[in-house]
C-alpha cells in the first residue's frame, strides 16, 4: 500500500458518494436524507419519495382501537393469506396488498364508499397497511384508518382473534 | 507444499479469478439495493446497532461503494484501492453480523435479497461467506501489482 493507493482510495470513494446522492435525489424511489425510525411516531420509514405512509391515517390507541372493533368496524387484513390463515384479527377480511387489484370489483361490490375501515399488517416495521389504505382511497373510500401495530399488537393486548 | 501455495497464491490467473469473482459479488449485490433505498434502509435499521440520524445516509451511500469498488475489481481500475473499499466493509459487516449473532437478535442480512428475519443459521453462513471474502480481498490487496493481469490501470 502506499500514496498512490490511498489517492485512489479517496477518488472511488468521493465519485462514488457524490454519484450515490445525485442518484438518489433525480431517482423516483430516493429517499430524505433522515427517515422516520422512532416507533412512537408509528410506522417506520425511510421516507421515500413514493411512501404511502400517513401518519394521519393512524390510531395508536389501542382503547379507541377497541373501542370501534366493538361497535363493529370493519378491519382489512394486508398480510399475504397464509399470515392471515394462522390468525388475524376476529371478522377482519383478508385483502393481501399484492393481490389488491383480484379484489377491487368485490370491494366495489360489498362495502359502500363511506363504509370504515381499519388496515392492518404485521406492524410498525410494515408499511403494506399504509399501502392498502392508500389503495383503498384512490378507489374513494374517504373513512380508512391505519391501525400501526397490526396483528402482534393486538394479540399481545389480547384481544379477540380468530383462524 | 509451502512452496505449491506461494506458486499458487503468486498465479496471476488465479488472482484474476478471484478479483473478478469478488467484483460480480459486490457488484450484484449493489444492484438491488440501488433500486430501493427503501427496504434496504429497513435493513439497516433492523441491525439496531446504527443512529437513526445516518441510517438513510448508510443506505444512499454504500450501494454505490459497493458498485464502484465490485467496478474497479472487474474492469481492473486501481484494483488495490477498490479493494480496500471492499475490505473497510466486509470488515464492518462481520462486526454488525458478530454482534447481532452474540445478543441473539434476529434481522434480514439484506445481502443479497430482502426478506423476514433471517434465521441464527443463515446468519452465520453469512458471517462464513464473509469471512471468505475479506480473505480473498486480503489476498487481492497484497497481490503483486506487476503481476496483475487484465488490469486497464494498476
Amino acid at each position: 500500500m502506499n500514496i498512490k493507493d490511498l489517492k485512489y482510495f479517496c477518488l472511488i470513494g468521493i465519485i462514488s458518494l457524490i454519484t450515490a446522492f445525485i442518484v438518489n435525489y433525480m431517482s423516483p424511489v430516493g429517499i430524505a436524507l433522515i427517515g422516520e425510525w422512532d416507533i412512537k411516531n408509528g410506522v417506520i420509514s425511510a421516507n421515500p419519495k413514493n411512501s404511502t405512509v400517513n401518519h394521519k391515517r393512524e390510531i395508536t390507541d389501542n382503547k379507541e382501537l377497541k373501542k370501534l372493533f366493538d361497535l363493529g368496524v370493519l378491519f382489512m387484513d394486508a398480510r399475504t393469506n397464509e399470515d392471515y390463515s394462522k390468525g388475524h384479527i376476529k371478522g377482519a377480511i383478508s385483502i393481501p396488498v399484492n393481490k389488491f387489484e383480484d379484489n377491487v370489483e368485490m370491494i366495489w361490490t360489498k362495502f359502500k364508499k363511506d363504509q370504515r375501515i381499519i388496515t392492518y399488517c404485521s406492524g410498525i416495521y410494515c408499511e403494506d397497511s399504509h399501502m392498502l389504505a392508500k389503495n383503498l382511497e384512490e378507489l374513494g373510500y374517504k373513512r380508512v384508518s391505519v391501525f400501526p401495530g397490526g396483528f402482534p399488537e393486538w394479540k399481545k393486548e389480547g384481544f379477540p382473534v380468530e383462524k | 507444499m509451502k512452496n505449491n501455495i506461494i506458486k499458487i497464491l503468486e498465479n496471476n490467473n488465479i488472482e484474476l479469478l478471484v478479483r473478478v469473482s469478488l467484483g460480480i459479488l459486490f457488484f450484484y449485490s449493489s444492484l438491488h439495493k440501488i433500486g430501493n433505498p427503501a427496504e434496504f434502509a429497513k435493513v439497516i435499521y433492523g441491525y439496531s446497532l446504527f443512529p437513526h440520524s445516518i441510517i438513510n445516509i448508510f443506505a444512499i451511500s454504500v450501494p454505490f461503494l459497493e458498485l464502484f469498488a465490485g467496478l474497479s475489481l472487474i474492469i481492473g481500475v486501481y484494483p488495490k484501492s477498490g479493494v480496500m473499499i471492499i475490505n473497510i466493509m466486509l470488515s464492518l459487516f462481520i462486526i454488525a453480523i458478530s454482534i447481532n449473532l452474540i445478543r441473539g437478535h434476529e434481522f434480514d442480512c439484506g445481502c443479497v435479497s430482502f426478506g423476514e428475519p433471517q434465521s441464527v443459521m443463515s446468519n452465520i453462513w453469512v458471517l462464513i461467506r464473509d469471512i471468505f471474502c475479506l480473505l480473498f480481498g486480503v489476498y487481492i490487496l497484497y497481490f503483486r501489482d506487476d503481476n496483475r493481469k487484465l488490469c486497464i490501470k494498476k
